[in-house]
């Protein structure tokens, strides 16, 4: 997503609504029709054309399809970055059929927050963005044949309806992301799955990190199983010992080393904001995006892949319901002097007790 | 240095319906003579990534239904700059974060605390993630949400 939108000028400011998107105060179109015409016609027309790499498409390659928008009014018009092509928290944008018979979308599903501003894309009069809408993963591709695919947008706030030319591809079947999914949780015997186009390479390393993690939280949870007391290790992290104390970090530790071993876990790899490591709904577990900066991380030590996972486990209402109160170490370090209850229900603080880097005794 | 004097000011409208959107504006007035460059991490200036308002409804805690996010170190874009007098202000809503689908009195309150003001440009973003925490005090707002 980002790639396709280099250049582009993200809205920023200090008010912010859904007011963006209604093009309120578009100058009116030039030209021979009368004006109530013309600003019908001109508000937030988009044109879009949908281009394939090739004419066919072997089992083992990944589909995708570029798309190029661009506005055809003569006033800005704003989308939302998922409704746009890249490939971002997207859903369902294509059609897609096979011998006239319309394919199920079998991709992610995203809550949406909206109504913020740094989720809109604006695109000047004449301007357009193209990039890659990825069509295996998100569609059912089970079955060999002649598929048929179009951009589809329906009308929205500010944006009018629009529907793409028509490409066709000859697709060899391939199994779908989910049985492949089924298919790694019996071989691995653990219930690590993935969503949102994760390349085998991006596989590999959260398989990695996922295992990483898991000996991250055995290791917090036996260290925290030992003789409760003041020790360095807790009290850098959490603050102010007590019994009392210790073994609620104890409790958050069982059940986090408890998910990791058994919950069926979904990394999904559709997030690729640099700067954000991952994310996840705390009330609805066991899923985790996984974005930019988690690539950049290391397996293991501070603000790794392996801790990141272990942050986002603790995130979840069902495990430990933590919540972000303070970012890095030396915020985290700070809290548990200053704060120490907000210590236990931080989920860096976690992170970092379970990194043990450097190591504490 | 002296801590920088910051204003807050949470608005809603006080009445809703099950099902409409409930919009919360945020505002923030540096009211020291000197500029502030404040994180819009946890904050409503940069929407809603995380448990930015703590919601009950009837006194009842109502749980955070949004996203959670563990970000990189900041960037200067990652602060917004307040000059002396100087408002900064944003609108979120709320509905999707949290279930506000039962009729009840809902109160929403501002975390009681800023990431990180910095009081020196050089300071932006700081460097080793050396934040200093700022308190701030917005008094909550209540919205009672009527069924349909
Ligand atoms: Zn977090």
């Amino acid at each position: 997503m980002s790639k396709s939108l280099r250049g582009f000028k993200w809205l920023m400011g200090t008010v912010v609504g859904v007011s963006l998107l209604s093009g309120c105060g578009a100058p009116p179109a030039e030209g021979e029709s009368t004006p109530a015409e013309a600003t019908e016609q001109a508000q937030g027309a988009l044109s879009a054309r949908v281009s394939g790499p090739k004419a066919s498409m072997a089992a083992s390659e990944r589909v995708t399809v570029e798309v190029t928008l661009t506005n055809t009014s003569s006033a800005p018009v704003s989308l939302y970055k998922w409704d746009a092509p890249g490939e971002g928290l997207n859903e369902g944008r294509l059609s897609v059929s096979r011998d006239g018979q319309a394919v199920e979308y079998t991709g992610a599903h995203f809550k949406r927050v909206l109504g913020r501003s740094e989720d809109l894309i604006t695109l000047a009069p004449g301007q357009s963005i193209s990039g890659p809408v990825v069509v295996s993963d998100a569609y059912d591709l089970s079955v060999t044949g002649t598929y048929s695919i179009r951009y589809e947008l329906e009308q929205r706030e500010g944006v009018t309806a629009l529907s793409s030319n028509e490409v066709s591809l000859f697709i060899e079947g391939r199994r779908n992301s989910r049985e492949d999914a089924e298919a790694m949780r019996q071989v691995t015997a653990q219930s690590l799955s993935y969503s949102g186009a994760c390349t085998s390479s991006e596989q590999s390393a959260i398989a990695t990190a996922f295992s990483s993690a898991q000996t991250y939280s055995n290791n917090a949870y036996s260290y925290l199983n030992g003789t409760p007391s003041a020790t360095t290790r807790y009290t850098t992290w959490f603050g102010t010992y007590s019994s009392t104390n210790w073994s609620t970090i104890k409790t958050h530790f069982n059940s986090i080393k408890n998910a990791f071993a058994s919950a069926a876990v979904v990394v999904d790899c559709s997030c690729n904001e640099s700067g954000t490591y991952a994310y996840v709904y705390p009330g609805s577990p066991y899923k985790i995006y996984v974005c930019g900066a988690f690539w950049s991380a290391p397996n293991t030590g501070t603000d790794s892949r392996a801790g990141t996972l272990v942050h986002e486990m603790s995130h979840f209402t069902v495990v430990a319901g933590t919540d972000d109160w303070a970012y890095g170490q030396s915020a985290a370090k700070n809290l548990a002097k200053s704060n120490a209850s907000r210590a236990r229900d931080n989920a860096d603080s976690h992170e970092y007790f379970a990194e043990n880097t450097p190591s504490l005794p | 240095m002296t801590t920088p004097k910051l204003e807050c000011v949470l608005s809603v409208h006080s009445k809703a319906r099950v099902g409409e959107s409930v919009e919360v504006l945020f505002k923030l007035t540096n009211r020291s003579d000197a500029p502030v460059w404040v994180l819009k991490w946890q904050t409503p200036l940069e929407g809603i990534m995380g448990t930015v308002f703590q919601v009950t409804r009837d006194g009842e805690e109502v749980p955070y239904q949004g996203p959670m996010v563990k970000r990189a170190a900041p960037s200067a874009d990652s602060y917004m700059a307040i000059a002396p007098g100087a408002t900064v202000e944003n609108t979120v809503e709320v509905t999707q974060a949290w279930d506000f689908k039962k009729p009840g009195t809902y109160r929403i309150t501002f975390r009681d605390a800023l990431m990180d003001v910095a009081t020196r440009k050089e300071d932006v973003p700081r460097p080793g993630g050396d934040y200093k925490s700022t308190p701030v005090t917005c008094a909550p707002v209540d919205v009672t949400v009527a069924a349909r």
